[in-house]
């Protein structure tokens, strides 16, 4: 990483800090300082924290893949993890009154999520025979999508009386966070940067195409597939809490390419800080702006990341560098 | 050192043969040229000896079966640079031409690939030589055709590889820079590198010590660049359409 | 008076009358201590007293808690809870995609009354809530629901709920002429179109009136019908919400229906429909809705 680097990614982790402190007084009644301790601990601070840690893990998530698919459209979902997450869901409700304690169906619906995510991308792979070509990739990671897409519409269709709950999933939530939720997220986000760090070279490599890359005495092969598989990691945890929050995966790496100059590893840890501080930002207003009623997060992530994604365009033209 | 062998090499792509029968003896630290019709499979064969095309047959590197060799290893002995009509990515990530340059020194780092004090002394003196130096904080997608092209080339001199593998070097290159690629050239022979260039220019070619003449489904010819033989080989492959004429102590070739 | 036994039976006295007070105390204090129901996920919840704060997160147990008499131990109902009108009073805590947590929380709820398939079960139990899971699909269920609620708040209204119930639409069912329940009824409850089957609880109060359904039982709960089926089935008689009541007659072949033709169509508006989809004590109110449209528009 480059020297200047190191500047704007405190600058992030303070953002970050102060969000977080924001979050322990924001809740339904608006700016408040909360003499009941259950609620800051309790709901609060997991929920915040839990809003951070997804985004990051999201942004971190769509930076990867627009680095391995070298695509600026590409997001953390186009290998089919959003669609499998969607169908694992399907099957645990659809399955939950064979669990007679719906609690446990709700554990159940998280570890759906994840198992289906994950599952979804092998299946990708396994339809693009291998993980050597990223075309074959990206094109079986939409032709699973819509397969799987197909088989939830199905479902709802066979199961109208679960289709709100499904939406609700669809749709992605941040209010049912808890430390649990948080401690996993913890676990799996260090995990993948620190295996990113060491496959970030590869990204770096592959900036000069594919072919030379290889000459570079990389097993790019290898690597690609190492990051494919942080990739499926780090989405599958965050839709696993969160559900399916759109746009931050997008948005992220987008927002922070111009200071992330060169480095894929900058690049990489400033996208999941900034996907970290997106969502956060987003269920804080969710939460303040119409307390005590709540917006869907989602919208505000669209809100946000999209005016600023505008304002970026509007400021420099199309393939001029800034 | 010892020369490359190539002993009854075939190509293939897409399950189409391009080129067989292949036997070739590429001697070190010398400058060999390949040269041949468009479609001859002149690219493929620089790519099969970049490890990148898979081959049968016998590719013999220092005495070493080239698919034996680690790929880092081979990384470090071999460097290619690729055609420039392979467009970089659009995606505009940022990269500056310095970074570009450090990415030569990839295959002498280790996992974490942080740069050493020793690659950035290296990477200096390969951008100064290409005089890409006072454009190592651009971004690499606002330079022109020429000024990439010679960041391309500083990156492949930081490699710092003994054999170096050049697929139309000099494209889009304007004279004053094509007349520097002649000096880095020789300047390479001299440090006892071994270079393969694929070159479409005539001319240029024949500058190179050793002429490889490429024709559809294998060798035409292969021997020195000053030896008549190897001419009339070339008129020949081109079907007699091109002449040779001597300017000065340099070899010129005309279309007829 | 023999003077020996007047000091016994005095001393017999205060003992019974000592027995008799700690052996209430002693019994009002365990019907204070406990009270434990189970659930419909056959999870027992054990409550301290019988609940004095209650939350509820669903419109028919809101009704249901009210309906037993125990409408003032609410503390927070959901944002569709609208009946009775006192519970508008109440802190609404969302829905199911944007419920309160917080907003619960601080009310500090003995008992939060939730839908079987709610994702706020596990989080309100993380959080030490004591949490009871309704499953209210059929008839059955809801006199189960009444049941159950009466444990946990401490009422016995519960058999004098459903009597009413059933004596409402026992009363519904005989102001049906034969040729009535003989009407073969089409009932929609959305425009996609879905109707309401026989094994829904719409179709089960169909049932008890004695009209019949075109929709048959192999259909499942709300099917998702070709209205071509409709128009093959030509019911007599059809049921539908003020929304879906204008186009009705523009679908595609519906104006060859003769119930179209005739008019004889019901529409419910949003309060009526409130009283038709929710299985809860005012089902007896909704038998009555029906029953009404019934004799309205079709002949005796």
């Amino acid at each position: 990483m480059r020297p200047t680097s190191f500047p704007r990614v405190l600058a992030l982790v303070l953002i970050s800090i102060a969000l977080l402190c924001l979050g322990a007084l924001l809740g339904s009644s608006g700016i408040v300082w909360s003499t009941d301790t259950a609620i800051v601990f309790d709901i609060r601070l997991p929920r915040s924290a839990g809003a951070w840690l997804a985004g990051a893990l999201l942004g971190l998530a769509g930076a990867i893949a627009q680095g391995v698919f070298r695509n600026p459209l590409a997001d953390p979902y186009l290998l089919g993890s959003a669609s499998g997450a969607l169908m694992g869901v399907a099957l645990v409700l659809g399955f939950s009154h064979a669990i007679s304690d719906s609690g446990l169906a709700l554990i159940g619906l998280n570890s759906g999520a994840f198992i289906g995510a994950l599952l979804g991308v092998v299946a990708a792979l396994i339809l693009a025979g291998g993980y050597r070509s990223s075309l074959r990739l990206l094109l079986s990671g939409v032709v699973i999508s819509v397969i799987l897409g197909a088989g939830n519409a199905l479902f709802t269709f066979v199961r109208p009386d679960l289709y709100q709950r499904f939406q609700a999933f669809m749709l992605g939530n941040t209010s049912l966070l808890d430390w649990h939720g948080v401690y996993l997220m913890l676990l799996v986000w260090v995990a993948c940067i620190a295996i990113v760090l060491l496959l970030s070279a590869a990204l770096n490599a592959l900036s000069l195409g594919e072919s030379t890359a290889k000459t570079l005495g990389l097993p790019i092969d290898q690597m690609r597939l190492g990051l494919i598989a942080v990739l499926a990691l780090a989405t599958g945890a965050a839709v696993a809490q969160t559900g399916l929050i759109a746009f931050i995966g997008l948005a992220a790496p987008h927002l922070v390419r111009r200071f992330a100059s060169g480095s894929q590893r900058a690049h990489l840890i400033m996208s999941s800080l900034a996907g970290g501080i997106l969502l956060l930002a987003s269920d804080l207003l969710a939460r303040t702006i119409l307390a005590p009623l709540e917006l869907p997060v989602g919208i505000v992530t669209a809100v946000l990341g999209g005016s600023y994604l505008l304002l970026l365009l509007r400021r420099q033209t199309l393939g001029v560098n800034p | 050192m010892s020369p490359i062998e190539l002993r009854n090499v075939s190509l293939s792509r897409n399950y189409n043969v391009v080129l067989q029968n292949i036997d070739i003896t590429i001697p070190a630290g010398e400058w060999t040229s390949i040269v041949g019709p468009n479609g001859a499979g002149k690219s493929t064969l620089v790519q099969a000896l970049a490890g990148l095309v898979p081959y049968e047959g016998s590719i013999q590197i220092g005495g070493v079966e080239l698919r034996l060799i680690a790929i880092k290893a081979r990384a470090q002995q071999i460097a290619w640079l690729e055609q420039a009509t392979a467009t970089l990515d659009s995606l505009d990530f940022g990269l500056r031409v310095y970074d570009i340059a450090m990415l030569g020194r990839l295959p002498h780092q280790n996992w974490l690939s942080i740069p050493s004090e020793e690659d950035c002394g290296i990477v200096e003196h390969a951008m100064r030589q290409t005089n890409v130096w006072d454009l190592r904080e651009r971004f690499f997608n606002q330079l022109s055709g020429g000024e990439r092209q010679r960041v391309l080339l500083a990156r492949l001199f930081a490699t710092q590889a003994a054999i170096l593998l050049m697929d139309e070097p000099i494209a889009n290159l304007d004279p004053p820079h094509q007349a520097d690629w002649l000096q880095w050239q020789s300047a390479l022979s001299t440090q006892g590198k071994t270079s393969i260039t694929v070159l479409h220019e005539v001319q240029l070619a024949l500058q190179a010590d050793n002429l490889i003449l490429l024709g559809f489904g294998g060798i035409h010819y292969q021997g020195k660049s000053n030896d008549p033989l190897t001419h009339q080989a070339l008129i020949d492959l081109f079907d007699g359409r091109i002449e040779l004429a001597k300017l000065g102590d340099r070899w010129v070739s005309l279309a007829r | 008076m023999n003077p020996i036994q007047s000091p016994v039976r005095k001393y017999l006295k205060d003992a019974l009358l000592l027995g008799a007070a700690v052996c209430s105390v002693l019994l009002s204090v365990t019907a204070i201590a406990s009270t434990t129901a189970k659930d419909d996920r056959g999870t027992e919840v054990n409550l301290k007293t019988p609940a004095q704060r209650v939350v509820s997160m669903l419109p028919s147990l809101t009704e249901s808690v009210c309906a037993l008499g125990k409408c003032s131990v609410l503390v927070g109902v959901d944002r569709f809870s609208n009946w009775p009108k006192s519970v508008d009073a109440l802190p609404r805590l969302g829905g199911i995609a944007d419920a309160n947590i917080e907003g619960i929380v601080r009310l500090k709820p003995d008992l939060v009354l939730l839908e079987k398939s709610s994702p706020l079960i596990a989080r309100l139990q993380s959080l030490g809530i004591s949490v009871m899971a309704f499953d209210v699909q059929s008839m059955a269920d809801v006199q189960r629901t009444l049941r159950q609620l009466d444990t946990v708040l401490g009422s016995t209204e519960s058999g004098a709920v459903w009597d009413r119930i059933q004596l409402d639409i026992a009363r519904a069912s005989r102001a049906l002429s034969p040729s009535q329940k003989a009407a073969r009824v089409y009932f929609e409850v959305n425009s996609a179109p879905f109707a309401a089957g026989k094994t829904s609880f719409i179709g089960e109060l169909l049932d008890r009136l004695g009209i019949q359904n075109i929709a048959t039982e192999k259909m499942g709960a709300f099917p998702k019908i070709n209205p071509e089926f409709v128009v093959q089935s030509k019911p007599d008689l059809i049921m539908t919400t003020e929304a879906s009541a204008k186009q009705l007659a523009q679908r595609p072949g519906w104006k060859s229906i003769p119930a179209i033709q005739d008019n004889r169509i019901c529409f419910f508006s949003t309060i009526q429909a409130d009283v038709l989809v929710r299985p809860g004590p005012r089902m007896g109110e909704a038998a009555g809705l029906i029953a009404d449209c019934a004799l309205r528009s079709l002949p005796k």
